[in-house]
């Protein structure tokens, strides 16, 4: 159980970091005022 | 925040970068509740069973509602709002769903005037290990029990503590409001800085931080060599007896111990028994009044304790001294240690719940023993001396029992919870003290019949309420935190990928690091019974520094634990913080300067409520209660209804997509929609169902609840007005949106 539930979460956080570091940033944003 | 007003308004303030918000967002989310909430819930209910609740609970109610606040709050953000009652406003006309942007205001703000106090303890504790000062409490939990109602003010109300210093005694300000002040600057200092300069540098240093020194402290705990078992009586008598008289108590008990065999020797029943009456008698004195401090710290720590945690006994058979004698046999004789542990791991596997625990710590013992000394006799009359002499002590240790009040509370135990008799059953078939069975203890799945079925665990419907309220309160949803923090995204920032990795981070710090450090390291040293009914605050604060005070180099890794506690706070409080300074400054133009002004006097004094009245921390549980818990279900239900059926969920869905790097799922738009407001309903009721008559009952009868609840209610209206205000004030400014256009 230990290793499944750690497993899932490093890959999980993993994955996750993965893809928020190898994507650019949005738009800037627009103030609507 | 840059003060530069523009037109009126001040410049917008966002992010600087993708991983600032994120680092940002998980260090509001990631607390004392990863470490030392998590473990102590999941080691009581199911061990690893309790992880397969925990992810549904994270996959259909954490990570949807995360969502949806991601989402909510980049579309207020859009409309140049940065506070949840702005968002709420720019989102509906309803003008009641709109008071309930109070909501997001009062919770961080109440839940900030008791955190900055906990956080005050964790600097406190981190001071005390870098100059030395928890030295001299030795290795028993008792000794750090103390020490902590002391420094946190928990025996008495006020802020003033008595202290003797040699024969003169003085009254002086409790040491903890000094760190308290302290943490109160540090928060308002960085909050002050505004959201990119203050809370994105900070977390950015911070975060790794934590993580670094939860993986020092994780290295340390996961390469600790085995520790010898103590023998099982010296379990209870290591606990209840001061350790400068050990010695001389351990003396007393052999030289009775010699008494009670040269009397058994003679073949006189008569003799024997006037013998062994005499040499109990002489002994018993001393020996009771040690086991009566140590049965009435139990019952004395039963208020603290919730009930449905459980509470460990010590060894039954000590409360005779014929139990005392056969455990001193077991000191002297491994073999028949080893045979009493192979029969104790028996009889926890063949007999029912309720036999394990009369025989294990009651009768059995005693009953082995007579018939042993019947036996060995073989002759009927002593037989029948054995035989009267168990009723006979049957009935001297009920008497005891009833005497200092632990046979009621016993059987009102036995029957609240299995999990008192695994934690009976558990301390007695004592393991081997490795980091492997620590590990095991924590994260092997378990029954109370000390089976291994994880279907009989999840079996259990509190199993499923403790992993689900765990997920929601972790994740810091309904707070009105991640809705504010979202506002100062940009336009197309992907709220998804987001959102996602923030939950991840959250829980990795949670099971990965909360889930391996802890329990673990407390099982090797301490053992089971130290983890039984061990609640958040008795984990980090009672039972840890005794595991440091016992490990190699454990002041250094005391002030690693307890710095990275206080970091994991820094980065929860300070998100408490800025709701509010963003909810003035855009509602009613004040400054930077002003509303940090403001909301400083503020939560001063609803901290000065919290420490005066810190006896038994009602001052704290109170509010967290009510504005902790109870407020944060509204707030998490109101934000579901908000996305999910005022605006709409499939137009949500639309707005989460754009930017999105990653699709949402097909499943997101049934789970937000139906499935995560029933389980949050189902999920509300029965945890009011197990706490909220308590805590009621408490507010009509104890004066202490009833001044904190008027004081969070009267926040409550005065936060609805001037949310009110602010709303007026929008309107007239034709800041209304008149259609949500994704």
């Amino acid at each position: 159980m230990m290793i499944t539930s750690i497993s899932f979460v490093v890959l999980l956080a993993g994955f996750c970091f993965r893809r928020v570091l190898a994507t650019p940033r949005g738009e800037k944003h627009q103030d609507a005022g | 925040m840059a003060d530069t007003p523009t037109g009126g308004r001040r410049a917008r303030e966002n992010w600087g970068t993708k991983l600032g918000v994120i680092l940002a967002v998980s260090g509001s989310a990631v607390g004392l509740g990863n470490f030392l909430r998590f473990p102590g819930k999941a080691a009581a209910n199911g061990g690893g069973a309790f992880l397969i609740p925990y992810f549904i609970s994270l996959l259909i109610l954490g990570i949807p509602i995360c969502w949806a606040e991601w989402t909510l709050g980049r579309q207020g953000g859009r409309q140049g709002f940065n506070s949840a009652p702005g968002v709420v406003f720019s989102l509906t006309r309803n003008p009641v769903l709109r008071l309930f942007g109070a909501l997001a205001i009062l919770i961080p703000v109440v839940i900030y005037m008791y955190y900055v106090y906990i956080e005050a303890w964790c600097l406190g504790y981190a001071w005390d290990y870098a100059v030395g000062n928890l030295k001299s409490l030795g290795v028993q939990v008792d000794a750090y029990r103390q020490y902590f109602h002391q420094f946190v003010g928990a025996d008495q109300n006020g802020f003033m503590r008595t202290v003797t210093e040699g024969s003169e005694t003085k009254v002086v300000l409790s040491r903890v409001v000094y760190f308290l002040i302290i943490v109160f600057l540090i928060n308002f200092v960085l909050i002050y800085r505004g959201v990119t300069r203050g809370i994105e540098t900070f977390c950015k240093y911070a975060m790794p931080l934590l993580v670094v020194a939860a993986l020092v402290v994780l290295g340390r705990v996961l390469t600790l060599p085995p520790q010898p078992v103590p023998e099982p009586w010296q379990f209870a008598m290591a606990e209840a007896v001061p350790e400068q008289n050990w010695t001389a108590f351990v003396d007393g008990l052999r030289r009775t111990d010699d008494q009670l065999r040269a009397i058994e020797d003679t073949a006189d029943a008569d003799a024997v028994a006037r013998g062994r009456a005499a040499a109990a008698e002489s002994f018993t004195g001393e020996f009771r009044n040690t086991l009566n401090d140590y049965y009435k710290g139990i019952i004395a720590r039963r208020d603290g304790y919730r009930a449905d945690v459980p509470v460990a006994g010590p060894y039954g058979y000590l409360a005779s001294v014929d139990g005392v004698r056969y455990a001193l046999r077991q000191l002297e004789d491994p073999q028949d240690a080893a045979a009493h542990r192979e029969w104790v791991r028996q009889t926890r596997h063949t007999l029912t719940r309720e036999q394990v625990w009369d025989l294990l710590h009651y009768e059995a013992i005693e009953a082995k023993l007579l018939h042993t000394l019947a036996d060995r006799k073989a002759t009927e009359a002593q037989k029948g001396v054995a035989e009267a002499e168990l009723r006979e002590k049957r009935a001297e240790r009920i008497a005891l029992m009833e005497q200092i009040g632990l046979s009621s509370w016993l059987e009102r135990q036995r029957h609240t919870s299995d999990r008192h008799l695994r934690g009976a059953a558990a301390e007695v078939a004592e393991l081997d003290r490795t980091v492997t069975n620590g590990l095991g203890y924590m994260w092997n799945p378990f029954t109370a019949e000390g089976g291994r079925s994880i279907w009989a665990a999840l079996s259990r419907p509190q199993v499923w309420l403790e992993a689900s309220c765990q997920i929601f309160f972790s994740l810091s949803v309904g707070f009105g935190i991640i809705i504010t923090y979202a506002t100062y995204l940009r336009r197309n920032d992907d709220v998804v990928l987001n959102g996602l990795t923030a939950a991840s981070t959250n829980e990795f710090c949670e099971v990965c690091l909360g889930g391996m450090i802890t329990i673990p390291a407390a099982f090797i040293f301490l053992g089971l019974g130290s983890l039984q009914g061990a609640g958040t605050f008795d984990l980090g604060f009672l039972t840890t520094p005794a595991v440091f005070a016992q490990m190699p180099a454990g002041r250094f890794f005391g002030f690693v634990w307890f710095f990275m506690l206080f970091l994991a706070a820094v980065t929860s409080s300070l998100s408490m913080l800025q709701p509010a300074i963003a909810f003035l400054e855009e509602g009613f133009n004040l400054s930077r300067r002003g509303s940090v002004a403001l909301l400083g006097l503020l939560t001063a004094n609803g901290i000065l409520v919290v420490l005066y009245f810190s006896e038994g921390l009602k001052g704290l549980d109170t509010m967290d209660f009510w504005a902790g818990n109870l407020c944060i279900f509204v707030m998490a239900g109101t934000l579901v209804i908000l996305f999910s059926w005022v605006i709409g969920a499939e137009r949500c869905i639309k707005l989460a997509g754009q930017g999105a790097e990653l699709p949402l799922p097909r499943l997101f738009l049934p789970v937000i929609k139906y499935i995560a407001p029933t389980y949050l309903l189902v999920i509300f009721v029965f945890w009011l169902r197990e706490n909220a008559r308590d805590y009621v009952e408490s507010v009509l009868t104890d004066s202490t609840a009833t001044f904190v609840v008027a004081f969070v209610v009267l926040l409550l209206i005065f936060f609805a007005v001037l949310v009110r205000l602010a709303n007026q004030k929008w309107t007239q400014e034709g800041r209304e949106v008149q259609e949500i256009d994704p």
